[in-house]
């Protein structure tokens, strides 16, 4: 590709710069020029004003703000008891009668007692199998209606070292089926469950656990209200009494 | 150290030359915080305007009160009387003590009965919700038939002393009310007595 030749004419402008105006156009104002001092003067300023913040920022010890906040942080660690867990609150232990409030109920166990198949349960015993009954006082503390069968409610309650089959849960009162706790109302409740006629027998002690959770509201892709981290709340000691025969189903 | 104070307003232009454009540089300043600040308003009103989040669920409520008649989608009804007892039973083998509001109703489905339940009947009282009791025979979860109104009754068990002031029947053929239509009878509970047992009306059709 060849050079492309300085046309004629067009050679060393800047070198003649009185020939690249035309006649005529030296009347005209300036205004060029003005706004170029000025242009100037604000750009010497801003620099000055730029030198200075930058040797005020050079002032800054970072190295030993940097040291300074790390041994703030490390300290403050330590004081909380360093990098070791948190302790975790022991469930209370508790005794018949006594309350415990978790997972937005108030529970309290009355007694316990176990039986052959139990009226009103509709759990039926096998061979070698027996009921076992606790009876608690229990409140909804939250503002809507909690279904008694869910595991943060009455399905969370269980007992200590003895495997339970099947679950009941009937009012005392009336002997129905507690579906539903509404709001503020106390109501006595009986639990069912079949277990092992070798695990528990009348006059022993035992250790039923209450449910403590957290209450969730739904958000982004779930709605309404729930509870998880489902975690034992309360140990409750209670001796098991012989359940009166006219309780058993008889046939 | 000194900052120097910025050029000044430039000095009278000389009588030959034409006055200078105008400080254009400023105008444009001040046109473009102008903009900004009319855009972050803007944008709060629209934040103002905006429904919140939960908006495209929200049911379609029709409100009336005891002793008139409401329709929604798929759900007219009528509470026809409003009790409350320390005591009710279902004239049956149920009675149970407490502190109960007994709540009689006629309701029809409107629409289409396939699968058409008063599947909820909930009660609002202050910030609570109660719902139906599902103790003794009652007409919760009353099958509706369309256009023929059926008659019943709910009980609501509520603590000891909290009927009073005002209170909020809620009604849909649907346990999942989003975007659903909903009827809310409006009670006054001051102006309901208390009884010292009330009985249950059996479930059968409108009279």
């Amino acid at each position: 590709m060849a050079l492309p030749g300085l046309r004629k004419g067009a050679a060393r402008p800047l070198a003649h710069p009185e020939y690249a105006v035309r006649v005529g156009e030296r009347d005209e104002p300036l205004p060029a020029s003005r706004e170029e001092a000025d242009a100037t003067t604000r750009a010497a300023s801003e620099a000055r004003i730029t030198a200075w913040a930058r040797k005020m920022a050079d002032r800054v010890p970072t190295a030993w703000l940097v040291s300074g906040a790390g041994a703030v942080l490390l300290a403050s660690t330590a004081a909380f008891g360093g990098l070791a867990d948190v302790p975790v609150p022991k469930p209370p232990k508790l005794h018949a009668g006594e309350h415990y409030v978790g997972s937005d109920l108030d529970m309290s166990v009355v007694s316990a007692a176990i039986g052959g198949e139990v009226r009103g349960t509709g759990l039926s015993p096998a061979a070698g199998q027996r009921t076992l009954v606790v009876v608690l006082d229990v409140t909804n503390e939250f503002s809507k209606p909690r279904s008694a069968s869910a595991k943060d409610v009455l399905k969370g309650v269980t007992v200590k070292d003895v495997a339970v089959q099947g679950f009941s849960a009937d009012r005392t009162v009336d002997g129905s089926s507690a579906s539903f706790l509404q709001p503020g109302v106390a109501t006595r409740v009986r639990i069912s469950w079949l277990v092992d006629a070798d695990d528990v027998a009348p006059g022993d002690e035992i250790q039923v656990l209450l449910p403590d959770s957290t209450h969730f509201v739904g958000e982004l892709f779930t709605r309404g209200d729930y509870w998880a981290d489902i975690r034992t709340g309360a140990y409750v000691t209670v001796g098991v009494d012989e359940l009166p025969a006219e309780d058993e189903v008889t046939s | 150290m000194t900052v120097p104070p910025l050029p000044g307003p430039p000095a009278a232009p000389s009588a030959a030359a034409p006055p200078p454009a105008p400080p254009r540089s400023r105008l444009r300043t001040l046109g473009v915080w102008a903009l900004s600040i009319v855009l972050v308003i803007a944008a709060w009103g629209l934040v103002q305007l905006q429904q919140p989040d939960d908006a495209p669920y929200e049911s379609f409520v029709s409100r009336t009160t005891v002793g008139e008649p409401a329709t929604t989608r798929n759900l007219a009804m009528t509470v026809t009387r409003v009790r409350a007892a320390h005591a009710v039973s279902d004239g049956q083998r149920w009675r149970a003590d407490g502190t109960w509001l007994v709540v009689d109703f006629d309701a029809a489905a409107v629409v289409d009965q396939f699968g058409a339940l008063l599947a909820t009947s909930n009660l609002h009282l202050g910030d609570r919700t109660y719902s139906a009791t599902e103790r003794g025979e009652s007409a919760r979860n009353m099958v509706l038939v369309t256009g023929i109104p059926r008659h019943g009754s709910i009980a609501f068990e509520v603590p000891p002393g909290s009927l009073e002031g005002a209170a909020t029947l809620e009604f849909a053929v649907d346990y999942d009310t989003d975007a659903d239509g909903v009827i809310e009878v409006v009670v006054d509970l001051d102006q309901v007595a208390m009884q010292n047992e009330v009985t249950l009306d059996p479930e059968g059709w409108a009279r």
